[in-house]
């Protein structure tokens, strides 16, 4: 098993057939008989109370079926972070206050959209308007708006059904603080009375959109004979959402059933619960009928999850040779409306942070904070892009300061292999420092650093460090490889498939171990009635997780049918290899026994098993529930996946308008499975982390988005993007299936630094705030010549 | 987007008969990339639609030497970017076309549907007025011909009757001794266009002394805006580099944008000084050599 024949190669995915003739079935293609349409009713106004809904015109519309409220569905509560300390607080239908434009108020099902949308014009609702807030800083003040009053713990208390001992408790925030993160280690006054060189900056990231190709969709189906609920939506791991439905709805877990679909891109954005779900499922009981919602892109915009608004000010201190001897962070994060995952976020941008470099002695403080504003969620990197431009370009800049190389500072402050780090996570597969230097040399970064000012040019370099799935409990998945009659196998695990490629990559894990092909792989995926438990597919932890249960699964399997054949051939395992369904001496090959063979002995002799392949991986053995997100305490994860990053930019200072030259991304995702698709996932995040330092933002005014269209919000196009440049650096991860860890996430973050390194280094300007527009860049241009 | 009654028109004829009829409550779809859109989000819920996009008699190219180019008024985008005639004659229609929204677009869109849609930030309209164009309305009633200059009245208003079809656009056979030039900026190409400027130098045969001179700008006004003293600026004058920056200078100050997401008012002052000076060089440079 020493020469791999199956993983290690840029494979053609499996579902590359279906997706390039139009045949893969997304949700919006599920089409059922009787099927409705529903709409929602959102609020136009960003902080009011609710004094009544009249739903009577509405209701009267031909072809409306049914009209429902905050009313008919009070007291539901849900949320990602659910904990004794954080009871949930979104809520499906707004009840008696709405806190953002664009909360849901009312939902209307009708014969179609069309109907639906027309009816919502029709429901009057009277609004006792609020006073509201919308900037982190203004809500944390004394006498601000208080956005929520308290929050007591209703349907939803999701860890105590785990088994966590202690019971959740009501709270009400203080001052709109959702939460707060305190991580510290080492002596912080200490290290910056130690340093001989001490700066301070601030820098902001915005609230941006997922932009997956496919906005958020759902059908349910509600069959009122068997108590059954069928759902097809949009997901990025159905053991979530199905619980969610049962948690919010009180429908018993087997009797809900997520069925596969393609999923048209997630990037993090689908993975929470939303109002929509709720209300589809809801509705679909409710009418005992078929429901599909289809959000607008402008829905998604005002109405779903975006990414996190982080204000971040950081503190270094570096001894003269740019050894870090202190840092400390203060990150404010703008939770919107509901906390949703800001409490992961804030403790994320430390906890990504970590495995990079050496920082000594660190203090990482955080706050979320409610504004009246949508809310937001995980985007790929979840806080470590935000965290990482902070530093990042902190970094750049003390080493234009003190006269050093910025390649140079990463390399003298780097982590080692086999560290174990101050949470306990320990770096057994550590490919940064080459990434580092591969990415260096590939961008010419000792000809070009500091040399190309005279032509508006210059280089820059990121970094990023990402979890392959944490702690988060229950975090674990589970594959089964079934041995079919003709030797070639059924692999049945849950990971949904958004273009991440683990239908692909899964088939190859497995045909690997038992010296079959992909072709001999039959795949059953994604489906909650058919798959075994499956919490593997977000936090990066597709691969090491999902990846891993089903690397166990089909060994399992390997070492099941190396038994028997060592039963039938009288050999030791050790001698016996599989390769083309069938099992042979490696000493003489013709002495060979098929697998059907085997399996027909098998059951003959052994009680009629037929040879099942079990397998199962938690992504951090040693912890029980999960880490202390507000202390940072605790095993976080069991490898981390790392990027090296960067870019070469051309600016016109008479515009302000850059141009990106050439984007490296040099990534250590350990052994990669398929290659091909490694590389799309990363020429995919060096795009987006392009676009996020140029051109990304959603804006608004009062609470209401200005940019909520693919018009307005502008991301680059086909002939926007720059040759991309991908190095592996892998560095091959012992707890890996195969060797490899994460990938999809890490290099987003490391592309946005070196893109704003690269921007100083060919102006001599720092803008620590993006988009890096070309109006940002103009006046910053002209800030500096004023100087 | 509301329901509304489709007619497909089969000739021009029909096309105008329908839109008599049907004037106050319908709305001609071409090529229908502002339309559909302008529906989807509600903008406007016309209760019927007359399809013209497939009048292949207002689909064509046609050149004269003396009276010069004539474009039907559903000629694509791409069809003008595409043609060899225009490459040759009018290249800077071809350049222009290039920028104008994506490939997909270009394919589908029409000429006509674009200048009717009258955006503020629409490509083809500086360009044309500056080329001097006119074009050809028509009705059941009979047909007139208009300056596009005059055409545009306020943000997506034109002077066109409800009954009225935009049939064809009209060009001047091209002018000696000149050369225009089409430049646009925005964060990313293609993207929403930030300012756009076409510039027309002539100059006297044989020296680099501007004879004529014509600036026209778009996103900076309601309609596309003809910045005239700026060109007078220019006009009897050696084209050095501060002649060229002071008439810059002069087109940004008769120019009245304003802000939205994509740039502030005083950003797209900036960016008309450097868009003038960058296109008035260039055609200048042309223009000698033309």
């Amino acid at each position: 098993m020493n020469e791999r024949s199956v993983v290690g190669k840029p494979l053609p995915r499996v579902d590359g057939k279906a997706k390039l003739t139009g045949r893969a079935k997304f949700t919006t293609d599920v089409m059922l008989p009787g099927m409705l349409h529903a709409k929602l009713l959102r609020s136009p106004l960003p902080h009011a109370k609710i004094r009544s809904i009249d739903t009577s015109k509405a209701e009267k519309l031909p072809g409306v079926v049914a009209v429902i409220t905050g009313k008919d569905t009070w007291g539901i509560r849900y949320g990602f972070v659910d904990t004794p300390n954080y009871p949930a607080e979104e809520r499906p239908i707004a009840e008696d206050k709405v806190r953002f434009i664009g909360e849901t108020v009312a939902a209307v099902a009708a014969i179609d959209p069309d109907t639906a949308e027309d009816a919502l014009d029709l429901i009057d609702v009277d609004y006792d308007p609020l006073p509201p807030v919308f900037d982190p800083e203004e809500a944390m003040k004394d006498g601000a708006p208080q956005i929520h009053g308290e929050i007591t713990r209703n349907t939803s208390c999701a860890w105590e059904d785990w088994g966590v001992a202690r019971k959740s408790h009501s709270y009400t925030p203080v001052n709109n603080v959702a939460a707060r993160v305190l991580v510290t280690y080492g002596d912080v006054e200490k290290g910056f009375a130690e340093a001989e060189y001490v700066r301070e900056d601030r820098s902001r990231s915005p609230g941006t959109s997922h932009m997956a190709m496919e906005p958020h969709t759902m059908v349910a189906s509600w069959d009122p004979f068997e108590q059954k609920l069928d759902v097809w939506m949009n997901h990025m791991a159905w053991e979530l959402k199905r619980y969610w439905l049962h948690k919010t709805l009180d429908i018993p877990i087997p009797k809900i059933r997520i069925h596969k679909t393609y999923i048209g891109g997630g990037f993090g954005g689908k993975a929470p619960c939303f109002d929509y779900e709720v209300i589809c499922a809801f509705l679909s009981r409710k009418l005992c009928k078929p429901i599909k919602i289809e959000l607008t892109r402008e829905e998604v915009f005002s109405s779903c999850r975006n990414s996190h608004r982080f204000d971040i000010n950081i503190k270094t201190g570096v001894k003269k040779d740019g050894t870090i001897v202190a840092q400390h962070c203060s990150v404010i994060v703008d939770a919107g409306a509901y906390k949703c995952s800001a409490p992961v976020a804030m403790f994320l941008s430390h906890a990504m942070c970590d495995p990079c470099l050496d920082r000594k002695n660190v203090r990482h403080e955080g706050v979320a904070v409610y504004t009246n504003k949508n809310f937001n969620f995980a985007r790929r990197g979840h806080g470590a892009p935000q965290m990482r431009l902070a530093a990042d370009a902190q970094y750049d800049q003390i080493c234009e300061d003190l006269g050093l190389d910025p390649v140079e500072f990463l390399i003298k402050n780097l982590r080692k292999k086999g560290d174990v780090i101050p949470n306990g996570d320990r770096l057994d597969s550590y490919g940064l420092p080459e990434a580092i230097k591969k990415s260096a040399e590939a961008i010419k970064w000792k000809e070009k650093r500091g040399k190309q000012r005279d032509k508006n040019r210059g280089v820059g370099i990121g970094i990023n460090g990402m979890f392959s799935g944490s702690g988060y409990w229950p975090f674990a998945s589970t594959a089964i490889v079934r041995l079919n009659h003709d030797g070639t196998i059924t692999l049945m695990e849950g990971d949904c498939e958004f273009g991440q490629g683990p239908d692909t990559t899964y088939c190859q894990i497995a045909a690997e171990a038992l010296g079959l092909t992909v072709e001999d792989v039959t795949l059953v995926s994604s489906d909650s009635e058919l798959c075994p438990m499956n919490y593997s597919n977000f936090l990066s932890g597709g691969m090491f997780v999902g990846g891993g249960a089903v690397y166990n699964a089909a060994m399992d399997l390997r070492e099941k049918l190396l038994r028997v054949a060592s039963e039938v051939m009288r050999a030791k395992p050790e001698d016996i290899e599989l390769k083309d369904k069938k099992a042979f001496l490696k000493s003489n090959p013709k002495r060979s026994y098929t697998f059907t063979e085997l399996m027909r002995y098998h059951i003959q002799k052994h009680l009629g098993d037929p040879l099942i392949g079990h397998g199962y991986k938690k992504a951090v053995p040693e912890i029980e529930f999960y880490p202390s997100l507000s202390k940072g305490t605790g095993r976080f994860t069991d490898a981390y996946g790392f990027t090296a990053s960067t870019a070469e930019v051309e600016v016109d200072r008479e515009t302000g308008r850059i141009r990106v030259l050439k984007i490296v991304v040099a990534e250590d995702s350990g052994f990669e499975i398929n290659t091909a698709i490694c590389k799309g996932q990363l020429v995919s995040q060096a795009v987006q982390g392009m676009s996020d330092a140029l051109f990304e933002e959603i804006m608004d005014d009062e609470g209401r988005v200005l940019n909520p269209n693919l018009v307005d919000y502008e991301i680059p196009r086909a002939f926007d993007i720059p040759e991309i440049e991908v190095i592996d650096c892998s560095d091959f991860e012992p707890k890996g299936p195969w060797g490899a860890k994460e990938i999809g996430e890490c290099a987003r973050a490391a592309v946005i630094s070196a893109v704003v390194n690269a921007v100083y280094d060919a102006t001599g300007v720092r803008v620590m705030r993006v988009p890096i527009t070309p109006e940002r860049m103009f006046n910053a241009l002209k800030a500096q010549e004023k100087k | 987007m509301k329901d509304f009654e489709y007619f497909s028109a089969g000739s021009l004829q029909e096309a105008c008969s329908l839109i008599s009829q049907y004037k106050d409550v319908g709305k001609i779809l071409a090529g229908g990339q502002s339309l559909i859109t302008l529906l989807r989000q509600k903008l406007i819920s016309p209760t019927c639609l007359i399809d013209i996009k497939g009048l292949k008699e207002l689909d064509f190219i046609e050149f004269d030497k003396k009276s010069g180019l004539r474009i039907g008024a559903l000629t694509t985008h791409r069809a003008i970017e595409k043609s060899p005639l225009i490459q040759e004659k009018y290249n800077v229609l071809s350049e222009m076309e290039k920028s104008v929204a994506s490939v997909q677009t270009r394919n589908w869109g029409t000429i006509g549907g674009n200048l009717c849609s009258a955006d503020p930030i629409g490509d083809p309209a500086p360009s044309l007025i500056v080329l001097g164009a006119k074009i050809k309305l028509v009705s059941a009633k009979g047909e007139r011909v208009v300056a596009l200059e005059d055409f545009f009245t306020d943000y997506f208003t034109t002077i066109i009757e409800p009954d009225e079809i935009l049939a064809e656009i009209q060009l001047p056979p091209p002018a000696p001794n000149t050369a225009v030039e089409y430049m646009k900026f925005a964060t990313i190409e293609a993207g929403i266009k930030i300012v756009s400027t076409s510039v027309a130098v002539t100059v006297e045969a044989g020296s680099d002394v501007c004879k004529d001179a014509k600036i026209v700008m778009s996103a900076v006004a309601p309609v596309p805006l003809i910045t005239k003293k700026a060109a007078e600026m220019l006009k009897g004058k050696k084209l050095t580099d501060d002649v060229i920056e002071e008439a810059a200078k002069m087109a940004a100050s008769e120019t009245d944008p304003t802000t939205d997401v994509h740039a502030s008012a005083e950003y797209r002052k900036e960016i008309v000084k450097v868009l003038v000076k960058r296109a008035t060089k260039k055609a200048f440079e042309k223009a000698k050599k033309a």
